[in-house]
Parts: structure tokens; sequence; C-alpha cells
């Protein structure tokens, strides 16, 4: 009888103890009990000195380190024109020949159009929308131009890519350049319709995409504020998309625009429309209806046997986020604070966790710090494009991630920012951030010289 | 107080003792600042240099095979291209800054070629130059192209068999390799965009290298990139597939040459030595404190050469007869790039603190 007693009186203190803790409050807030370089989780690149910013994730099994190898090849092949004993397919209008020539190192390269280390490329389409609330199609063009082709083929048309600068000076009298792109459109092979819209995209870094591709709904969701309940001048909406492979509407959470909802339509679109190569997922060629398309041999069969998109989907989803440097520096920390201070973290969110991928225990349930918040916002008239892509307007862009920001020029030579590459340095694409982010923007423009280096500080640590 | 002192004292007794038997032992004392000095100053400046040279040789053994199409003069842009191949391939032990970053590497040295599209060039009426092949792919660049055409895509090629719009190709592709050797070889150099400041400043204000131990890591990193790169690529793929289209150089068959130079290339970077030049090298930083490592990595060296070596037929066959002597030489390199990422690479990290 007395054991009952001693048993309930330790419940009740137990509960008692319990009950005496802050409500809500939870180990997993407090940042200070986890590893600050860990921004992946298990899925974090520790090698970052040696010269690489991301690997495969830890724990893969021997076969799915194998079709990782695969994928890493295939990423790095340049693809070649058809009939061809291998790596056929290639065009006949394309952006590049290889993934790796855009996505450079994983990362990007230049913004520039038609060169071997181009990594811009230009959407197109007319105002109003297709039947499923995408962007509509540009008669004899599609949604994308291809400005390289095959031997003997005209492309779709060349871009012209020239820049304005202006500089802006800080109260200290730090001054930045800010230079604003102006594209054209040149030598197009059929008259293009009038009313046109263009929208340049610089191919991002392809790490940690299968930790966001495994973000909850639920979680994107939270972070939505569509009527600004909260007055702080962010909404942030999420976008949904067509998946032409599922056929369903999804949330979306990839491209600029959160234009595409997965990681095996993301890398299937830009074999097809990068580099006019068909797979399951994409089975027409980019020039599909066009006159080009008389210039190769059609075929039933995809240029992509099924197991090689499925490599370079699984060699992308299980690429692993560079570890933080430098997290115990003093400035570092204090530009941290700042971030959050200014409410860059608003947006850029910092920590968020990952659901259940089976048999990748790297991607699953980890607490993962790519600050973005994965919806679109409203960024101001000097970033917009004026081309809407499906709930997202003209004046809408994505959150980008920001882990690995501080690894560009390590990983890249020379780093570029922003959608289109204008900005050459991080203090630029801050200036450029308009909208929703105005008052941020206005906020950092203010802060002192040293605070300012701080928090470029924090943002080279990502 | 008195304690510690005296503790500091015995402390810098010892390290002093350690360090004066280590000179007993002659075994030389280098530092990472040396190496990486050496590494840019004795290896990647003069291998460069003469990449450019060689690519000139080339470039002008072309314009006579042009000039005057015979077999001699073929037979000396063979040798010419066999030249810098040699070079480049050697250069390919540190795929370090602007080759990478710049896309100076797959600008001319990307396979398979593209066989329709080059058939679709050489039979267009529409000339072409060096301009022209800056904007097409690169697997209608570089090397293997010209090896194409020097060579035949059977390996037949005569002074007589070469067209005139091949010969109109081969002018352009050797200029424009010469011109990729020459844009690297200038990234490097001071009075270019001077990449060595880079390496050399690693730890002291370089924009890449944060410490001197990234600098000395990325050189590691290098030796081990390329042995990957040879084992488990080049090797492997046309291996694994059964598939000699996949080859490096199948129309020379020189891939078996390059795959040599390119273990060489790296064993230079790891001994400092070039051209008859020594310097302070990653062998003695090693052996400084690990001989038995310093050992170890030497000798695996030795055994991948050797074992590519023991090939005795081109790569395009050995992949259907000599498999043995082909899984012997990728053992054999991977051995030696899990020496160079785990036990090299952690030294480097244990010893390099600045």
């Amino acid at each position: 009888m007395k054991k009952v007693y001693v048993i309930a009186g330790c419940v009740l203190m137990i509960a008692g103890a319990t009950m005496c803790r802050k409500p809500n409050a939870s180990v997993l807030d407090d940042d200070s009990k986890f590893d600050p370089r860990l921004s992946g989780g298990l899925a974090t690149y520790m090698d970052v000195e040696s010269g690489g910013s991301t690997g495969p994730i830890a724990g893969l099994s021997e076969r799915d380190a194998r079709v990782h190898d695969l994928g890493d090849q295939l990423f790095e092949q340049s693809f070649v024109a058809a009939p061809a004993p291998r790596f056929g397919g290639l065009g006949p209008v394309f952006n590049n020949v290889s993934c790796a020539n855009c996505h450079h190192n994983d990362g990007f390269g230049e913004p520039s159009f038609g060169k071997l280390g181009s990594s811009l490329l230009m959407r197109v389409s007319l105002p109003g929308q297709d039947e499923h609330g995408g962007p509509l199609a540009l008669p004899g063009f599609g949604g994308q131009l291809q400005n390289v082709a095959l031997v003997g083929v005209q492309p779709e048309a060349t871009v012209e890519l020239t820049y304005t600068e202006q500089s802006f000076s800080f109260a200290d009298g730090e001054k930045a350049m800010l230079r604003t792109p102006a594209y054209s459109l040149i030598n197009p092979y059929m008259p293009l319709p009038a009313g046109y819209l263009t929208s340049p995209r610089l191919g991002p870094t392809v790490f940690g995409l299968g930790l966001l591709e495994n973000v909850p709904e639920s979680t994107i969701l939270s972070y939505t504020d569509p009527t600004d309940a909260n007055a702080d001048g962010i909404k942030g909406r999420a976008n949904y998309v067509y998946d032409p492979y599922t056929h369903k509407t999804e949330i979306g959470r990839f491209g600029k625009k959160a234009n595409t909802s997965s990681l095996l339509v993301q890398v299937a679109t830009a074999f097809q429309q990068d580099m006019g190569l068909t797979s399951y997922v994409q089975p027409k060629k980019s020039v599909w209806g066009q006159s080009q398309m008389a210039s190769v041999p059609e075929s039933a069969i995809p240029d992509l046997a099924d197991s090689m998109l499925n490599a370079v989907v699984f060699y992308v989803r299980t690429l692993s986020v560079p570890a933080r440097r430098n997290t115990n520096n003093e400035t570092v920390k204090r530009g941290e604070a700042i971030f959050k201070q200014i409410n860059c973290s608003a947006c850029h969110v910092p920590t968020m966790y990952t659901g259940v991928v089976p048999g990748l225990p790297a991607l699953s349930g980890q607490r993962i710090h790519p600050y973005t918040d994965m919806l679109i916002h409203d960024m101001g008239e000097g970033l917009a494009d004026h081309r809407p892509d499906y709930l997202a307007t003209g004046t809408d862009w994505r959150t980008p991630p920001l882990w690995g920001i501080g690894m560009f020029e390590k990983n890249n030579g020379t780093p570029y920012y922003l959608h289109d590459g204008r900005a050459r340095t991080v203090t630029e694409a801050i200036l450029w951030h308009g909208g929703e982010a105005q008052r941020s923007r206005d906020q950092f423009t203010q802060l002192s010289k040293a605070d300012r280096t701080a928090l470029l500080a924090f943002l080279q640590s990502l | 107080m008195k304690l510690k002192s005296s503790l500091l004292i015995i402390a810098a007794a010892s390290v002093s003792m350690f360090a004066c038997k280590k000179k007993d032992d002659n075994t030389v004392t280098v530092t990472s600042q040396q190496v990486v000095t050496d590494f840019v100053n004795k290896l990647v400046l003069p291998q460069y240099a003469e990449l450019q040279s060689r690519a000139t040789t080339l470039n002008n053994a072309v314009l006579v095979l042009n000039a005057t199409t015979n077999n001699a003069n073929l037979a000396a842009a063979r040798n010419a291209w066999r030249d810098v191949r040699s070079s480049w391939e050697q250069c390919e032990g540190f795929l370090i800054g602007p080759v990478e970053d710049d896309n100076y590497d797959p600008n001319m040295d990307t396979w398979p070629m593209d066989y329709q599209q080059l058939d679709s060039f050489t039979a267009s009426s529409a000339s072409f130059s060096a301009a022209t092949l800056q904007s097409v792919s690169q697997s209608l660049r570089g090397f293997h192209p010209l090896e194409s055409i020097l060579w035949g895509t059977t390996g037949a090629a005569t002074a007589d068999s070469i067209t005139a719009k091949q010969k109109e190709y081969m002018v352009g592709l050797a200029q424009d390799i010469l011109n990729t050797c020459t844009a690297l070889n200038n990234s490097w150099r001071a009075s270019g965009k001077n990449f060595q400041n880079v390496m050399l400043t690693a730890g002291a204000g370089s924009s890449r290298f944060a410490t001197r131990r990234e600098a000395m890591l990325a050189i590691v990193a290098g030796i081990s990139d390329i042995c990957g790169e040879v084992g488990g690529g080049k090797l492997l793929e046309p291996f694994e597939q059964y598939d000699s289209t996949k080859t490096e150089s199948p129309f020379s068959h020189n891939s078996i040459t390059d795959f040599i130079n390119n273990i060489k290339g790296a064993q230079n970077v790891y001994l400092c030595t070039y051209n008859m030049q020594t310097g302070a090298s990653m062998s003695d930083f090693i052996a400084t404190r690990n001989i038995a490592l310093d050992t170890k990595i030497k000798n695996q060296f030795n055994a991948a050469i050797t074992a590519l070596n023991n090939i005795s037929t081109t790569f395009e066959s050995a992949i259907y007869t000599q498999r043995t002597q082909l899984q012997n030489a990728m053992n054999a390199i991977n051995e030696l790039q899990a020496t160079m990422d785990e036990d090299a690479k952690k030294y480097v990290q244990t010893y390099v603190a600045d």
C-alpha cells in the first residue's frame, strides 16, 4: 500500500515539474542544443575545407551509392545528336549540352546566353493561362526559348543581354553598383507573336533538394500570411502548380517561382527543355509541332532510358548541403542576430523539419536550416519580370534557400546572385530586395558599416 | 606560476629535441607554405607553360599538314597531338581553379565525340573556324574530334583520305585547342587572371582559401580526384558495360597512355617533380611526421603505374580480352585514392594549423 503512495508521489512530482515549464517550449526550439554547422542535419556535407561543397548524403546503401555515382556521371555527360551509339538525342534546339555546364560543380555558372558555360535561359509566354493555370505557351516557341541548335538547325532565337549600371551610396559613403539587365530576342526563326512575355532564369545550385522536397506541405503552409495578419509587411503565398506526370495540382517547391512540384518533373523538364532530351516523364521533344522537328529522327522511344532519368533524379535528391563554417566567430554570431533583427528571417526561415523518406534516413526527420519558406513573395518592381507563372504574379519570386551561399566563390569561381544573376555581391542582392522585403532592405541600408559587415560574415558562414 | 613556466620550458625543450632528432635522421622538414609555393612555381606554372608550347607545336604541325598534305606531315601532326595530350593528361593531376571554374577542361577534352553532328559539320557548305567552334557543343571541340580526323574513325586515315572540309575543321580545332591552352596558362599568370596569387596567399587574404590548410587539402583533393576519374570513370565505365564506344581516345588508341599520364601527373604533384626540377613536396611534408604513410603512398603510385603498364593491348580491346589486368589497375588506383582521401587528408588536417 505504501509503495502505491510513493509511486503516486513520484508521478505527481514529475507531472508538477513538467507543468512548471513554459507552455510550448521545446528542446527543439533551442538552437544552443544543436550543432550549428549541420545545415542539412544528417544530410550535411562536412568536408567543406577540401574544396567541394557537396557530396552524397551519409548512409547510402552500396546500391544507392552506385546509383548516385551513375547519376553524377550523367549529370556531367555531354549529350550528342541522334542517332548516336551513346548519349544521343540532343536538341535539335537546346540551351546547353550537359547538366553540369549550367549547374557548374552542382552550383551555377555565369549569367550569359548561348555559351557552353552559360547558365541563363529565357522563359517565354503570352498573357493569359493554359488549361492548367500555367503560362500560355508562345505559339511556335513553347514556354522556353532554345537559343542554341545542332549544326544546320536554326535556334528559336538568340538573346542579347546588356546592363545599365547605377550606383548606390550608404550613409557612411560606401558605394555599391547595381546593374539592371535588358534582354532582347534577336534573329527569331519565325516572327515572334506580339505582346510576348519573357522571364530570365539562372540555373540554381542543386544540393539539398531532397530535403526541400520532403518538407511537409503543412510546414510550408504554416509560413503563409496572405492578408499580412501580423502587419510586418510580409505576406507569403504558396504556389499551386500542375504536375504533368501525376496529372494533379500540387504545391510548388522548385523553380524561381515555385513553379514545379517534384524533383522528377524538375529534372525531366530540364532534360527536355534545356537539352531537348525526351523521357518517360516528358515524352515530347521541346520542338514538338515546330519546323525544327524535321531535322531529328522521330522516335517513339524516349532519348533517355528510364533508369538514366531516375539516376539523375536520385543524384540530386541525395546531394548533401555544405556545413556551415566559423559558427563560433563572434562577428558571425552578431550577424545572425542582425539577420533576425531586421526580419530577413521572416522569409529566409532558418529552421524546419523534414518528413520521412523510406530508405533514406539522412533525409528523414531532419532538423534543417535552408533559410527559405518556399513561398512566393512580391519582391517589387526592380526585380519584376511581369510574367505570371501559375499563382505567382509578375512581381512574385520564391524565397531562394541561402544554405551554401558562402561556398559560391570557392565552388564556382565568380559568384552571382538573384534569379537572373544580376547581383555580383551579396550586398547588391540585398539592395535589390523590394516589395514585401522593402522594410528589411531599408533597415539594412541604415545599419552601421560594422553591422553590415557582421551580417555579410554570417551569410558567408552559410 | 613558476611551475607553469618550468613546464613551458620543458615543453619547449622537448619540442626542440624532437625537432633536432628529425634532422639527425636526415628527414627533410618542409612547411606547408613551402609546399604551396613550390606547387605553384615548380609544378603548375611550368606545366601550363609547356602545355601551351606543345599546343603551339600541334597548331603549327596541323597548318603544315593543311598546306602540304602528305603522310609524313600527318605523322608529324599525330606526334604533336600525342605530345600535347601527354602534357594535358599530366596537368589533370591538379584540376584546381580556372581549369574547372571556366570550363577549360570540358572545352578541350570531352568524349564521346558527336559523330552525327561532326558528319553534318563536315558535310555542310558553311565554313568554320576557331571562332565558330567557340559556340558549338563540347563534343565537337577539342582533342577528340581532331583525333578522329588525324587517325580516322576506324584508325585508317591517310593523307589522301582527309577531305578538304575535314582539313578546314582540323585547322579550326587546332587553333581552338591552342586558344584554350593559352587562356588556361594565362589564368594562372600574374599578368593574367593571376590565380597563382589566390593559391599563394592562402590563409593570408586569399579570396578562396581562408586557411593554408584549405590550399593543402585542395592539392590532396586534386590527386584524389584524378585517381577517382581514372579508376572510377575512365576505366570503370567502358569496363563495366563492355563498351568500347565510351573510351577516351579510341581512334589513336591512346587511352592507356592517357591514364598513365594522369597518374604520373598526380605523382608529380605528390613529389613536386617536373621536368627535372624538384621542390618542397607533399611527400616531404608527410614524411616529416609519418614516413610509413609517405612510403605507402609512393608505393601505391608505383603500383598503379605498373598495373596500367601491364595492360599489353589497346584499352579498346583490353575491355574484352584483358579484364584481369584492367581490374588490377582499377584496384591499385582505388587503393591510392583511398589513402589520399583518408590518411593523407587526415594528416594535412592534423598538421597544417594555419
